[in-house]
């Protein structure tokens, strides 16, 4: 009798252990999400007026409610910019009815005047992240996702990450009910074995087992942090907003037919899958003169006003040495403002500038195998072939 | 009856191969077809309406190029160059009014090949303008004006 009623103790005492087990882990990832901190709703619309709009609790509130009576009449907001916001100094300063800046830019502040934000205190930037870094740089917001299936009371995740973390947060709970119920009926097999040695052996597994699984679900997280932080990290990739460019894809120079700039011809060289822009760029310079030389590209210090751009590419040879000659040194000052003072290496540079090969082999060093047309000229700009052709600039 | 199965895929398979290896074989033949001969100077290039006999231009007045081709009028808003691999023929104007030197170039181009305009419509003719000469009209390949193919200059 005894004997029974110690294992009835046992079972009640691991039974409770899990249920209290269960009841903190919940608790414990509830208060990860409501922590007390006042969060405060960045709101924009659709022409970028950005204000803090109210108070919220939850970094998950879109914000919508508390954002809807700073828009202007008529103008919807957009969503995926009004946002719950913990880091009141990434809005920088602001206050009732100021604008703010751009909340990416600020790295701290300091509190002007007490209060809510909307309701009076100001803060203001102190420091901000450096130009160029990699906090100046805007993400696009996750696409919220509805989930077909709710997991309790969410029914919109972020991104994967933010699928993951909900579904952690409602399988754990599930596990350890799953153990408990496992215990019990384990339990429940050990008391009704009637001192059947394999009944009880099965319960004992049975309850291991449940415990097993319950301690690895609980320790699942600690187990991968001890393997590598990043598998729990949970970082989503971040898609950078496009960088408008004024490039056209494929350009708009037609491609030479014939000669030494055709398609046919450059695909041979060190162009290879650039030939059809290096034809643009090639046809737009010379047509497929091999002897071009410049009509305008001439040193108007030099008395013959000759040319310093030579060849398929047009070659400035005031700026680039060819063909392992150093054709700035034929030259006092660069482009128009040149001089030519050294007329053996002038010669020798514009004999070279008009060897096809060599030519070609200068234009793709410089405009890495026709990857970058820099040295051409930028898509719209006030000079170079590029300007029309609107290759790949940088 | 699986063997004739077999039979008829295999026979099926070497058929295509053969048609397809004719095919080939004939294609590349036509592809080797010379379109131009140069004879004594004289220069014949096979057209739709016939050859079309063009006068040398392989003078001394000529800039020799790579592969042949030749800069046969080189002025100071334009220049002509032939390319007898394919026959083919760039105007480049460089400089100017871009419509009065295309004129120019047009006329320079049928007097030197001392051609009709017909025969030369026949021809592979590209007219270019090169972006220093004007950057709109730039990037485009034109054609003789009085062709058919001809694309007026903005």
């Amino acid at each position: 009798m005894r004997k029974k009623i110690f294992k009835i103790n046992t079972f009640l005492f691991i039974s409770f252990l899990i249920f209290f087990c269960l009841v903190s882990s919940t608790q414990a990832i509830e208060e990860e999400v409501l922590d007390g901190e006042i969060y405060n709703c960045v709101c924009t619309d659709m022409i970028s007026h950005t204000i803090v709009g109210g108070v919220c609790t939850d970094q998950k509130d879109n914000c919508k409610e508390a954002c809807k009576p700073f828009y202007k009449s008529g103008m919807k907001p957009m969503s995926q910019e009004s946002r719950c916001f913990s880091n009141p100094c990434s809005s920088g300063k602001y206050g009732a009815g100021t604008n703010l800046t751009p909340f990416s830019t600020c790295r701290d502040c300091k509190t002007l005047t007490q209060g809510h934000p909307f309701s009076g205190a100001i803060m203001e930037c102190t420091d901000y992240f450096p130009s160029g870094g990699v906090s100046d740089q805007k993400w696009a917001d996750p696409p919220e996702v509805t989930l077909e299936i709710p997991f309790g009371t969410t029914t919109k995740v972020d991104d994967l990450a933010d699928y993951i973390s909900v579904f952690y947060a409602f399988i754990v709970p599930l596990i350890a009910i799953a153990a408990v119920v496992m215990v019990m009926f384990g339990g429940f097999k050990w008391v009704t074995a009637a001192g059947n040695s394999g009944q009880i052996g099965s319960a004992k597994k049975t309850i291991t087992n449940a415990v097993i699984g319950l301690v690895l679900a609980l320790a699942s997280y600690l187990l991968l942090y001890t393997i590598n932080p990043a598998l729990v990290s949970l970082d989503t990739f971040k898609i950078p907003f496009v960088q408008m460019s004024d490039e056209r894809p494929g350009g708009s120079c037609a491609e030479t037919p014939s000669g030494p700039c055709s398609v046919e011809e450059l695909s041979g060289t060190c162009f290879k899958s650039h030939a059809d822009e290096a034809s643009g760029i090639c046809g737009i310079e010379s047509a497929g003169n091999e002897k071009a030389e410049s009509g305008s590209d001439r040193c108007k210090n030099d008395p013959a006003k000759r040319p310093f751009s030579i060849g398929l590419f047009q070659i400035n040879l005031t700026t680039h040495p060819i063909g392992g000659l150093n054709c700035p040194e034929a030259f006092e000052g660069l482009n128009y403002d040149c001089k030519i003072v050294n007329e053996s290496l002038y010669a020798q540079c514009v004999e070279k500038a008009k060897d096809p090969s060599v030519n070609i082999k200068k234009a793709c060093e410089l405009s890495n195998n026709g990857d970058k047309w820099h040295h051409w000229g930028k898509c719209g700009g006030t000079w170079g072939s590029n300007s029309k052709c609107c290759y790949k600039y940088i | 009856m699986n063997n004739k199965i077999l039979i008829i895929i295999f026979s099926v398979i070497a058929v295509i191969i053969a048609i397809a290896l004719i095919i080939y074989i004939v294609s590349a033949k036509f592809e080797n077809v010379d379109k131009v001969d140069i004879e004594d100077g004289q220069i014949f290039v096979e057209t739709n309406i016939g050859e079309v006999e063009i006068d040398d231009l392989y003078t001394e007045d000529s800039v020799l190029l790579s592969n042949n081709a030749v800069l046969f009028s080189d002025q100071n808003n334009y220049s002509i160059m032939f390319f007898p691999d394919d026959a083919s023929f760039i105007i480049s104007i460089k400089d100017g009014n871009i419509n009065e030197v295309r004129k120019k170039a047009e006329a320079d181009f049928l007097s030197k090949t001392n051609i009709t305009e017909q025969e030369a419509c026949q021809l592979d003719v590209t007219l270019a303008v090169l972006w220093t000469a004007d950057i709109n009209a730039a990037g485009t390949g034109y054609g003789l004006s009085f062709c058919s193919n001809g694309v007026s200059l903005p």
